[in-house]
Formats: structure tokens, sequence, C-alpha cells
């Protein structure tokens, strides 16, 4: 949808009007094998040997952009400190998907109730571009998101 | 961090320090880091209550009455934006208090919705903690800290809301010398103009508000529920249009949308409304009620234009999403009969669902459908055996009213108006005219 007030038009047409693309949100899946122990994490289970490729990504919960990192949320106990992750990105949603695999380093653990820990990785091996790529579909939807949403509301940005 | 941000932080820190926190997310680690983040900031520990579904926000909402929400927008059923009735049930008077989304949904409909409650802001997952902690500092500061412009249009709403509607008209043409794009204060100018009932006046308000910003949802409400409170249903539809494309999660405006179509003969749109609604996976029944009415209504177009091939294709479409409503499939049968096409009436009365075959509406039509190779008595019989299990259909009382002239009673075709005017009001017309010499012939 072009939120840009200069370049709207009035000559709305019904596919602007029900257009089934605003329904559809930006959805982050991430899969991990933690190379260090040789586990991965799927359906909130570790999964060993073959089955560790299937590893899914319901259950890995990407929250947080860190400089070169991210912090993410795991199935406990899925590693410990200092070991190394591998992990398989896939962004779905948008125009051009982006899927990708970076290897990274466990950090930090905080174990939380509920059965879950929140670690924070550092990348150790990734492809900038791609990367880069998918901080920027965050950071640029943010950015529309914020300019309709105060344009909406009729005051300032904060 | 620049010597601005660390003043901001610093009267954030002050802001926070009292406040009561409700921190809402099914994630555990979301919680989590979004508490110690604001703690980092200076909320206190003890003032922040973490809950994991909207049940237990609830809840707790009116004897907890957080100042301050941080709330996802998918929490499982239920929404975080109802939620905010709750947050505002238990903070009435607070003008302070702060709604933040921070959410995974970065669809345009979730975005739409959250600036039609108008939230505080909305902040998408994943963030980095220096962006999300920059725009909650600003968020509650503008709350804390308002512009000369909001402090005006504040005080302008405050005379407005006390009756003072002369005050209040002054205080918003103060506000908009103070901004370059004041939409708000031409909103709320109109608004007072509107209460007045001057009508031009209010309609020119929102449209200078829209000339600044043309996506201002409260100027494009305002004015199409200004139009159609003048019966401009052009103008209206116009309107509700640019507010649908915009702000596209609301069903009941699509419904609007759609109706406003029909009033103002726009056929074709409604054709493509339906094809895009295809497309939708999230439609609820109200959508798909209106969708069908909307149809149908275009069918009947068709059909008085003779072009009878493009009704059918139309009513097709109609009956497909239209099983278990029984009022669309009768209505079609219904102008079907009318158009003397009883053989596509036929095929259209095969797709009432099962369920729905002991329906008033399946009984009366297949009564309809059926009565004309029935002898003089049996039909009168039948008509008068559903009117009797309280099928007060409007299409039984016309066939009755013509057999009962036909078979020479016009005393009983009389009776039967008054009983069909009394069930059926809105078409009387049509009952009185059966009565006249020559209906009874046919």
């Amino acid at each position: 949808m072009d939120t840009d007030g200069e370049q709207m038009t009035d000559n709305d047409s019904p596919d602007d009007i029900i257009n089934p693309n605003d329904f559809k949100s930006i959805d982050v899946q991430v899969m991990m094998i933690n190379e260090t122990s040789h586990t991965g994490v799927m359906k909130g289970q570790r999964m060993f040997g073959e089955e560790q490729q299937k590893a899914a990504s319901a259950y890995v919960k990407f929250l947080e952009f860190i400089d070169k990192g991210m912090i993410i949320e795991v199935p406990h106990p899925s590693c410990g400190k200092g070991h190394t992750l591998c992990l398989d990105i896939q962004v779905c949603g948008i125009k051009n998907e982006i899927h990708f695999e970076v290897t990274a380093r466990v950090m930090e653990i905080e174990n939380l109730d509920e059965g879950r820990d929140r670690i924070k990785v550092t990348l150790l091996t990734y492809d900038e571009l791609f990367w880069n790529a998918f901080k920027s579909v965050f950071q640029n939807r943010q950015q529309e998101v914020t300019e309709f949403f105060f344009a909406a509301k009729g005051t300032e940005k904060p | 961090m620049t010597p601005a941000q660390d003043k901001n932080e610093a009267l954030f820190r002050k802001y926070i320090d009292p406040k009561k926190i409700m921190i809402t997310d099914p994630c555990m680690g979301m919680r989590a880091g979004l508490a110690k983040m604001l703690t980092d900031m200076g909320a206190r520990p003890g003032n922040i209550k973490l809950c994991r579904d909207y049940d237990t926000a609830d809840q707790l909402m009116p004897a907890f009455k957080p100042e301050i929400v941080l709330c996802e927008y998918d929490l499982g059923p239920r929404c975080g934006l109802d939620l905010l009735q709750a947050h505002r049930a238990a903070n009435p008077e607070s003008k302070k208090s702060l709604f933040i989304l921070i959410t995974s949904n970065s669809s345009q409909s979730a975005v739409a919705q959250a600036a039609e409650e108008d939230i505080d802001n909305y902040i998408l997952k994943p963030y980095t903690i220096d962006s999300l902690r920059t725009s909650i500092v600003r968020s509650a500061l503008m709350k804390d800290y308002p512009t000369p412009y909001q402090s005006s249009i504040d005080e302008g709403k405050t005379a407005l809301e006390s009756g003072d509607y002369d005050t209040a008209i002054a205080t918003f043409e103060k506000a908009m010398k103070l901004d370059p794009k004041p939409t708000l204060a031409c909103f709320y100018h109109g608004q007072a103009n509107l209460i007045k009932e001057l009508l031009d006046f209010a309609q020119s308000d929102y449209n200078k508000g829209l000339a600044y910003n043309r996506i201002h949802y409260k100027c494009l409400t305002g004015l199409f529920d200004l139009l159609m409170k003048r019966s401009m249903h052009e103008g209206a539809y116009d309107v509700v249009k640019r507010i649908a494309r915009y702000f596209p999660a609301n069903p009941q405006r699509l419904t609007t949308v759609l109706r406003l179509a029909v009033m103002t003969n726009s056929f074709e749109d409604i054709e493509r409304y339906y094809q895009i609604f295809t497309g939708i996976e999230t439609r609820n029944e109200e959508l798909i009620k209106y969708i069908c009415a909307a149809l149908v209504v275009c069918g009947k177009f068709y059909l008085r234009k003779e072009s009878k091939s493009r009704a059918l294709v139309l009513f097709d479409k109609a009956s497909m999403y239209a099983g278990e409503k029984p009022a669309i499939l009768r209505e079609i049968v219904i102008t079907l009969i009318a158009a003397n096409m009883q053989k596509e009436a036929s095929g259209f009365l095969k797709r009432f669902a099962s369920c729905t075959h002991e329906s008033p509406e399946f009984l009366a039509v297949r009564y309809v459908l059926q009565e004309s190779s029935m002898p003089e008595v049996e039909s009168i019989a039948e008509g008068e055996k559903l009117l009797s299990m309280g099928i007060h259909d409007a299409e039984i009382y016309k066939i009755l009213i013509k057999r009962c002239l036909q078979s020479g009673d016009p005393e009983k075709a009389q009776n039967l108006v008054r009983a069909a005017i009394a069930n059926c009001p809105n078409y009387e017309k049509d009952f009185e005219s059966a009565m006249k010499p020559d209906a009874g012939q046919g």
C-alpha cells in the first residue's frame, strides 16, 4: 500500500479497496542446529541425528537484533554458553523472500520459566548481503508503519 | 548517546519512576526482555506486571490500573487492541497513560486498525533495543511535554466537551496557526461546527484537514458521516472507498462500501469487489452476507437490463457462499420467478443446504415455485397452511390474494391484504395492486 500522501490518487480502484496483501504480515522462521552438541530444535524437543535436519522453526523465536547478532528464544536446554549454532533464517510474507544460513556463538543464556531460554548470540560466519537485507526488511517496514501511523492519527512523529 | 538523548532519558526516568506497567506478550522471552529494558530505564521492578495472554491481562487490568501498557497485537483468539478498551475503562481520566503495541504483526490491516484506535505507537518485532528505547521515550515525553499545538488542541477539546463551542472554535483556530499542517485542529474545528449544525463549515473544515493530510482518519470518517447525514451518497461512496483503501481491516466499513456501491448503482465495482473478496483468506460472516446481498442486487440490475446471462453468473456466485443463508437464496429464486425464469429458479432451489429445508425461506420459495401447477383449492390450502405455521412471506400473501380473486372470493382476498400489510408492511403497494380488477386474471 502506498502511504506517501504526495503519490496518492483519488481514483481508488476496487483492487485497492479490498487488497488481500493488506492482511499479510512478515514472518521470520528460524531453524536451529547446535553444531557443538549435534542437536536441533523441533517441536520443543531436542532432536538427534537425521531428525535434526528437520528442526522446525516454531519453537525458535527471533526477538531482537543486536550489533552483529541477535537475541532468540529457544526451548530449554538447547545449548550452552560458547556453543556454536547453525541458524537457518527464512523471511516470508515479502515480495522477495530471503533465506540464508548463519553460524553464531552463544554468548549469554537466561533461563526463563516455562522451559524456555533467552539466548544472545553473535554471528561467526554469515553473508553480509543477506544479513543486511534481513535487517533492512524490518527497518524499512517500521519506517513505513511509522509514517502511515502518525499521518493517519494526524499527530507528530515522536 | 547524544546530549539530547541523555536529557530525554533523564526526563523519562523521572516520568516512569512511579508508573505502573503491564507487559502482555505470549512470548516469555519478550516479556522478560521488555521488563529488563524498562527497569534499566528507571521503572521499579515491583511496578511491572507480566501477562502471557489476554485473559490474564484483562482480569488484572481493573485492579492494577496500569499507566503504561506494552502489548503484542496477536494474543491468540483476542487482539491486543481489545485490551485497549479494558485499559481505557480502567483509566478513564488518564490522558498521560501510554498504550504501545510491540508486535510481530506487520500487516497494513493491523497498523491501520491501531491508528484508528489512536494508540500511542506501533513498534515492530524484531527491533534493536536502541530503536525501541528511543520510540518509547519519545512517545512518553510527547504525553508529558506536549507541543504548544497539541496543548491548544487539548484545551479546545476540553472546551468542546464542556459545551463551550465558541471557545473551542477560537482555540482550534489558534492551534491552526501553530503547526504547518494542522489537520487535527481542522478536524476538531469541524466537529465544533458540526455540533452547531453549521454543516457547510464542518464539511469545509474536514476537506481543509484532508488537503494537509489526505489519510487523516478522523477527517475522513468525519467527512463520511457528514455526507451520509446530508444524503450525499456519491460523495460518501468516494470517501468510504478512500477510507477502506487506507484502513482495510474493518469489515463493517467494507459492508458500507458495498451498500453505497449498490445505492450509487456502481454495479461494476461490486463484481470486482467479489473477485477480490474471493482472494481474502479471513472472511467473516458479515462480509460474506454483504457481498452475497450486493451480488444479488447487482444481478437484479442486470436482469432489469435484459442481461440474463450476466445476472445468472452473479446469482451463481452469490449462491456459492449463501448455502446456509436462506434469505439470499430466497431472494434469487423469487427474482427469477418474477422474471419468468422458472427453470433457473428451480435450479437455485436445489442449492438450499439440507439444514435449511425447514427454514421459512425455503418453504416459502418452494411453495411459490410449485403452486402454479396446483389446482386453485390446493394452492390456497397450501398457502394458508404456511401462514398458519407463522411463515408470513410477502410472496405467499401475493399468491393467495391472486388465487382468492380468481376463485371469486374478494372478501377473503381483502382480509388477506389486511393481514399481509400488518405482517409485511414494506410490500403494502404490491398487496393493494394485487386487488385491482385485472390482477386476478393472470
